[in-house]
């Protein structure tokens, strides 16, 4: 906890989140887009349980703060900072709308 | 409202001038000033080659950017300031408040964008963008130009 990065970007692990939503209530700015689906599992206990599978994940970093509150409130810690600014956007070529196999790459290059 | 900051950029040993006039309407104004100065001593750690210069005039800036929150009562100033500048101007778009309006993009007194108002070319993204940031929106924009 003692080695925090430097407020670059933030990343996700796309398996650790549960679609639970704090991130997107605690965002100041609204910039985190989360869309997510019932799926009824059978655990073979006494009755099925019903998680959420998550079909969208994306923060819109032109809206984005790095206030880092995101980070702080996800249960899961499915949400990290990475070193690495995110990069700018030219007109035409570029989106600072990540979607979530974006923001998981940049989690994948955290772990280095 | 306006700063003259030129930037000069040299990418693979051709000299590609950028000349920057800052429209700096709120506290990223101050930081891009801040990164400005840092612009040199980074370069070391870029693979571009960057060298700000201290002189220069606005009537040969070819590069405006917008820094800060667009309020409404200012727009008027920021597209009279584009419309200034000759034909085939970029726009920078430096920080979350002229790119979306920010944490206003709610407030009736703000543009949520400064591309409503002039087109954009490169968007830095950050609240405010660190000098790094700002280095590879210039690089970004570079290649724009180059293109």
């Amino acid at each position: 906890m003692n080695s925090q990065p430097r407020r670059g970007s933030i990343a996700l692990n796309p398996p650790d989140c549960t679609s639970c939503m704090l991130c997107v209530k605690e965002c100041p700015d609204k910039c985190i887009h989360i869309e997510s689906h019932p799926v009824v599992q059978e655990t073979g206990g006494a009755r099925p349980v019903t998680v959420q599978h998550l079909d969208r994940f994306a923060i819109d970093f032109g809206l984005c703060m790095y206030c880092g509150i995101c980070i702080d409130v996800c249960p899961f810690d499915a949400l990290a900072w990475v070193g690495q600014s995110t990069p700018s956007a030219a007109t035409g070529s570029g989106s600072l709308m990540h979607e979530m196999d974006q923001l998981a790459t940049g989690w994948n290059s955290s772990d280095d | 409202m306006q700063d003259t900051t030129p930037v000069a950029v040299v990418v693979d040993g051709q000299p590609v001038h950028l000349w920057a006039v800052e429209a700096g309407l709120a506290c990223c104004g101050v930081e891009y000033a801040a990164a400005t100065t840092l612009i040199s001593q980074l370069q070391a750690q870029t693979s571009i080659d960057l060298d700000a210069f201290a002189s220069g005039d606005s009537d040969s800036a070819n590069v405006l950017v917008v820094s800060g929150t667009v309020t409404t009562a200012l727009a008027p100033y920021v597209v009279a300031l584009y419309q200034r500048m000759g034909p085939g101007a970029r726009v920078m778009s430096f920080g979350a408040c002229a790119a979306t309006g920010g944490p206003y993009w709610d407030s009736y007194a703000v543009v949520d964008g400064v591309d409503r108002l002039v087109p954009v070319d490169v968007y830095v993204p950050g609240c405010p963008p660190s000098p790094e940031a700002l280095i590879d929106g210039l690089r970004t924009l570079l290649l724009d130009v180059r293109a």
